[in-house]
């Protein structure tokens, strides 16, 4: 009867000991290198840690992304050493249903120069073998004339400017 | 991740390339010299390490704006005073310092980090074709732009036997 009227009373007491403290030990260990007060300080540590957290959470996402970023780079580098650009590569390869991702070849790239040309090569092919009989800009495109020149009466072009190889 | 199987000692040095920037378009050259600059044209790129590589670029006195951009293109800073705006005509910037187009050209178009000033230091640009790094040169690369001969470039006796265009055109 006594103990039901005063309930605030009948809650056992705690002495909070050492929870806090190794609550606290936690969050510090985990802002290990952080700048100055915020890697000892737990009320700095705390701020610092829920921001590195969110940032690790956010930025795993973003890995993909930065990463296959890199790869396309490295990949255009070497497809402009084989006389392509990134660009042309990868849509041979796709008329050629190669499905070797990014990251294989960025490393082919990088470290096989050679399996990378044959790549290279069979992308050239699927390009070259696509025609387009109908446009007549890739007909004209095609017609090697020397810049600046004149035909002839007898059909010839007169050159009247010169290519010097540089 | 990377197997360093094929990589020798070649594969991280840093090379020396060397262009001739007569007759050449400043802004497709500078475009591309950012390029080699940035080492973007190496499969091993990557932006926390710095793969670019010396650019050696010279005869930029002879370098070719379009229109009439050495009458109209500015050049401006602000001296920070009031009404310190100076401004100076592409004309007159090549005759104070031949390289200086050339150079702010490179310089607007590498990425605007710590690493751009690295980078502009191994640029090395020259008003004329005399440069000091003829031991270090390891490439020669032509520029972007082809080149032409101007009239000046062809012999007399080539101009006299040229044919005669004018009176066969007339024919027509």
């Amino acid at each position: 009867m006594k103990g039901r009227q005063d309930e605030d009373h009948n809650v056992t007491r705690v002495k909070r000991g050492y929870v806090r403290r190794r609550r606290h030990k936690k969050i510090v260990r985990m802002a290990s290198g952080h700048q100055s007060g915020r890697s000892r300080v737990f009320k700095q540590a705390n701020e610092s840690v829920m921001h590195a957290l969110r940032y690790a959470y956010f930025h795993r996402r973003e890995k993909k992304g930065d990463m296959r970023r890199l790869w396309n780079i490295r990949i255009n580098a070497a497809a402009r050493a084989n006389g392509l650009s990134y660009s042309k590569l990868i849509h041979g390869l796709k008329l050629a249903g190669v499905d070797v991702n990014r990251k294989m070849l960025a490393e082919l790239g990088a470290t096989d120069p050679e399996a990378f040309t044959a790549i290279a090569e069979t992308a050239k092919a699927q390009l070259a073998a696509q025609t387009r009989p109908n446009r007549l800009s890739t007909a004209l495109r095609r017609v090697a004339l020397p810049r600046a020149s004149l035909l002839q009466p007898n059909g010839t072009p007169l050159v009247v400017a010169t290519v010097i190889p540089a | 991740m990377a197997s360093k199987l094929s990589h020798s000692i070649g594969t991280h040095t840093r090379l020396w390339y060397l262009i001739d920037a007569r007759h050449q378009v400043v802004g497709r050259l500078a475009s591309m010299v950012a390029l080699l600059l940035q080492g973007k044209n190496k499969p091993i790129y990557h932006p926390s390490v710095d793969t670019g590589d010396h650019v050696v670029v010279i005869n930029t006195g002879h370098a070719v704006l379009t229109g009439s951009k050495w009458d109209k293109k500015l050049y401006r800073h602000h001296t920070g005073y009031p009404g310190g705006l100076k401004e100076i005509v592409a004309k007159q910037l090549h005759q104070k310092n031949p390289t200086m187009i050339l150079r702010r050209a490179i310089n607007g178009m590498l990425p605007k980090n710590l690493q751009r000033k690295h980078r502009m230091r191994r640029l090395h640009l020259y008003p004329d074709s005399a440069h000091s790094h003829a031991l270090n040169i390891t490439h020669q690369l032509p520029g972007p732009c082809p080149v032409f001969k101007t009239l000046s470039d062809y012999s007399s006796e080539e101009i006299t036997s040229f044919p005669d265009i004018v009176t066969r055109i007339s024919h027509l």
